[in-house]
């Protein structure tokens, strides 16, 4: 999804390079939990 | 085992067969009435009930104690406190306490470029700071408003699932995992565009439109999909704009995107339940061609040409008018579902369900007598 509002993990990882040294298999889905339920919430405010 | 994980169980077994085609033991059954009617059915103010959620474990404890059903009635999606903080025009509450969406405008027609290049980054630049004026603010202050409106959404969501869990250990509701999406046509005309103004642009800026429909669909895929850890489940899209359109205007503008958009959802697993508002018997061709086992819930139309035309490859929900149970005696209303079933359920591949879901209460009580009645006749008579 082109956007400047929705992080994918490598977004994140480029954003915040001290992430390379976190563990990926539980920081990965955490962070892209939030930013898939903030997506939700913000198109399902137009539904 | 207990009997309500016993029921839970049989339950959710006739859904996992009507979900893959094969004919459950039974006809499955969902009840109509929405939050609202539960609420002032148990006696409770509305507006305050749909404010607080106090006491919504009683309320529907009451509703599901009188009220058979194979799916969990506890549900709804428009609750007022997070749209009050976010100032919003798209969904106000009436003087009855009931949310309404009144028309409105978020996107101007001279900027579906900009919605075209990013529909994500149009929304949260353009079209909510107009729809949900306290997003009209420097951006500290939206930030605050965001998170403030995302923290009820979450405390509301959360009583209501709580709710929901509760009722399902106690009366056994099948388990089904349930998304939300929009067809894209429908999501530019119904917030950003309106309905009067997408009517205009696909005469003014057709190609603008199909542009726009075309850019959202990721996004609408992204939003119904469940997750593949879900067994059965399905993504409801309710359908608005079609039947006001000329078909050759339909065939242009509605159909491509919003079958990809069946198409990528069902490719994932998961059966697609189509809200069908309205008439939509001239197209009953065009949604026989949707992917297996698509859910069709319509709101009018013919039965037998339902049947006829989508019922041997579709699941076929709806068509029982709520008025009925209104103004129709107790007889009338069995007669009619009766006349339903006679035709809807051979074969399989049939939901019993309402053409909406009942919002108002009657002073007389005669829509929860007639609808107590309907509810009989269909287990009594719905076995295969």
């Amino acid at each position: 999804m082109e956007s400047k509002f929705y992080l994918t993990w490598e977004d994140y990882k480029q954003k915040f390079p001290e992430l390379e040294k976190r563990p990926e298999e539980a920081v990965a889905p955490k962070l892209q939990a939030c930013e898939d339920a903030m997506f939700n919430f913000i198109v399902g405010l137009l539904m | 085992m207990t009997d309500a994980r016993a029921r839970a169980e049989e339950r959710t077994q006739l859904f996992r067969d009507l979900l893959k085609g094969k004919t459950p033991k039974r006809v499955p059954y969902s009840t109509a009435p929405a939050m609202e009617y539960v609420i002032q059915y148990a006696g409770y103010d509305l507006e305050k009930t749909l404010w607080t959620l106090k006491d919504l474990d009683k309320i529907y404890d009451k509703f599901c104690a009188e009220f058979l059903s194979d799916t969990n009635p506890v549900g709804t999606y428009r609750l007022p406190t997070f749209y009050q903080i976010l100032g919003s025009k798209a969904f106000v509450m009436g003087s009855g306490g009931f949310m309404q969406h009144p028309e409105v405008v978020g996107l101007l027609p001279e900027e579906y470029d900009e919605f075209i290049a990013s529909p994500y980054d149009c929304i949260l630049n353009t079209i909510l700071p107009r729809l949900y004026t306290a997003l009209d603010a420097e951006p500290s202050q939206k930030a605050l408003v965001l998170a403030k409106a995302y923290r009820a959404y979450l405390d509301d969501f959360g009583v209501i699932a709580a709710v929901r869990n509760k009722m399902h250990e106690k009366y056994g509701y099948a388990m089904l995992a349930a998304g939300f999406t929009i067809a894209p046509f429908d999501f530019i005309a119904d917030f950003p565009r309106s309905f009067s103004g997408i009517s205009i642009d696909i005469r003014r800026r057709p190609e603008k439109v199909l542009e726009a429909c075309e850019a959202v669909t990721p996004l609408l895929v992204k939003k119904g999909k469940l997750p593949p850890s879900v067994e059965y489940g399905y993504i409801m899209i309710p359908l608005h704009m079609a039947p006001y359109m000329r078909e050759k205007d339909f065939e242009k503008f509605y159909w491509p995107t919003f079958k990809k958009l069946v198409e990528e959802l069902s490719a994932n697993g998961h059966n697609c339940y189509l809200f069908i508002e309205q008439d939509w018997m001239r197209y009953l061709d065009y949604l026989n061609d949707l992917p297996e086992n698509t859910i069709m819930r319509f709101e009018f139309g013919d039965p037998k040409l339902v049947k006829e035309k989508v019922g041997k490859k579709h699941i076929v929900s709806g068509l029982y008018p709520i008025t009925l149970l209104q103004t129709g005696t107790k007889e009338q209303c069995v007669d009619k579902a009766k006349e339903l079933m006679d035709i809807l359920a051979p074969g399989g591949k049939y939901w019993f369900n309402y053409d909406k879901s009942v919002l108002t209460i009657d002073k007389e009580g005669r829509i929860a007598d007639n609808l107590k009645a309907v509810t009989e006749y269909v287990y009594e008579n719905g076995k295969y």
